[in-house]
């Protein structure tokens, strides 16, 4: 991967200084292997810099999951397990429930390794795609409506410093975010993070169905021009 | 469902492509997605559900967050692997689109569409669940579920509820069935494992030209997701509940309903 880091991130708050010092913080947790700055766990790893400190961003593992590599597989488990369980225990009604969704979406992962395209997306956005997928696929098969629990407030409250080195995309698309409309926020993150459905954030909000739909996806368009405007020179966002 | 004509089809698939990534499609909906993906194929492509994911990527590490379970990593790291490259053919045409029909149809995709990691991905993925015990169903129910659901118009679903009996009191799950077809399937999780030495579940359709309900067969449960196919033993024609019952090894011809463990009660499919 080329030095491909959004100017985004250089210019916002110094945030990732303070995470970038600790080495517990949740994304440490997340990735929990070989995805920590400064390991160096592959030759060659490219350094990006954000707020004045220098990151080593893995080489992706999908392509070598995509040729047979058996280590690879059980890096991709290391590097993204805290990931997947985070978002299936956010998904899922208990913790069995969120490992065999867990184990889905690694499955999933493996079949679908072949589509991976860092000049697309990053290597964490792609996973997570692959995993939201997955649990929304699951949520629907299983008719599992499972009790809603709506934020005291509209906001996710960090609870810790977080490393931002390995999650370019999510910077870029963070910062979108804030640059939304207020109404627009609170659906994307209604649904995105909290898994409504557009008719679940009609009722819990009181805006109109069709109004959710437009802030959806008025939002989310405005996520992908910033996804599609950083500094990567290639063709992103555009599937073959 | 179809959008007023009155939009223009870009737009639509616009809607469908941010439906698609923020709550996933309904069979309707990614048939309409694909049919209008056949004529603006520029249009076809992920972007939407990747900006979602950047935006979740950046919501989790916002969040708090707990450990993997050790034995969870474990068994994922006990996945058999594929001992050789994958071949070039047979790829998808879009894997996002694939995976998306299923999850519109409700059926699980674990077992369908392939990519270029080929059978020997698929084989030991298969083997790896079911040496968990995760699927107990075999691979032509699996396909059997899928084409019903896609081909059939006149498909009934309802989701499981459970009752007080303890062997379905975490049961969730959902029914299929269509008249048209007789044929119906019923996937369960939490249905508590049974001993079929001792005693065996047993579905009963409950069919309004029928006088006594339907014996829709015996099954086995192991205690995890399982799809089980309806095997109804005469023609039903207007059914309004399903119902499970425990009951003696082999199943009986009345049920003396002692222990019904869960019930489903489908939507009267649209016109």
């Amino acid at each position: 991967m080329e030095s491909w880091k959004p100017p985004a991130l250089l210019d916002a708050p110094r945030r990732g200084e303070g995470c970038a010092e600790s080495e517990s913080g949740p994304l440490s947790k997340l990735l929990s292997n070989g995805y920590r700055r400064g390991e160096n766990d592959r030759k060659g790893a490219p350094a990006v810099r954000s707020g004045g400190i220098h990151f080593t961003v893995p080489d992706p593992l999908l392509p070598l999951v995509t040729s047979g590599d058996p280590a690879a597989m059980q890096q991709c488990i290391d590097r993204y397990g805290g990931l997947v369980w985070s978002m299936a225990r956010r998904w899922a009604n208990d913790a069995a429930d969120a490992e065999d969704a867990v184990q889905e979406v690694f499955i999933s992962l493996w079949q679908h390794a072949e589509r991976f395209d860092p000049k697309v997306a990053s290597e964490s956005t792609f996973v997570t795609m692959i995993a939201r997928r997955r649990l929304i696929d699951r949520r629907r098969r299983l008719s599992r409506r499972r009790e809603v629990e709506l934020p005291e407030g509209d906001h996710v409250e960090p609870t810790e410093e977080v490393d931002l080195s390995l999650a370019p995309d999510a910077e870029v698309a963070e910062k979108a975010l804030t640059e939304l409309r207020p109404e627009q926020q609170k659906v994307l993150r209604l649904s995105i993070y909290h898994g409504l459905t557009h008719s679940e954030i009609a009722t819990h909000t009181g805006i109109p169905l069709g109004t959710v739909k437009t802030h959806a996806r008025r939002g989310l368009i405005r996520i992908r021009e910033a996804l599609q405007t950083d500094s990567r020179p290639t063709e992103k966002g555009v599937r073959s | 469902m179809s959008s007023s004509p009155m939009v223009p089809e870009r737009e639509r698939i616009l809607e469908l492509h941010a439906d698609h990534a923020l709550q996933g499609l309904e069979t309707g909906q990614q048939a309409e997605l694909d049919r209008l993906l056949e004529v603006h194929a520029d249009l076809n492509d992920d972007s939407l559900e990747l900006a979602a994911a950047a935006l979740d990527f950046a919501f989790v590490q916002q969040s708090a967050s707990e450990e993997m379970p050790d034995s969870l990593r474990q068994r994922l790291r006990s996945v058999p692997l594929p001992t050789s490259k994958p071949d070039d053919s047979g790829t998808e045409r879009d894997a996002p689109a694939s995976a998306a029909s299923a999850s519109a149809s409700g059926a699980p995709v674990v077992l369908s569409g392939w990519g270029k990691l080929g059978w020997l991905a698929a084989a030991a993925a298969v083997l790896w669940m079911a040496s968990t015990q995760w699927l107990v169903s075999n691979p032509s129910d699996r396909e059997q579920f899928d084409q019903l659901v896609a081909s059939s118009s006149d498909l009934m679903k309802a989701d499981w509820q459970g009752t007080d009996d303890p062997a379905g009191s975490q049961v969730q799950g959902e029914l299929v069935w269509s008249n048209d077809q007789q044929r119906g399937f019923m996937l369960f999780q939490g249905l508590e494992r049974n001993d079929p030495s001792k005693d065996q579940y047993q579905l009963w359709i409950f069919d309004r030209s029928q006088e006594h309900p339907v014996d829709g067969g015996v099954f086995d449960s192991t205690g995890g997701e399982i799809l089980i196919p309806i095997d109804a033993k005469i023609l039903v024609k207007e059914p309004f509940q399903f119902a499970v019952t425990v009951e003696r090894p082999g199943g009986v011809v009345v049920s003396k309903r002692e222990r019904i463990v869960s019930l489903a009660v489908p939507e009267t499919p649209g016109p």
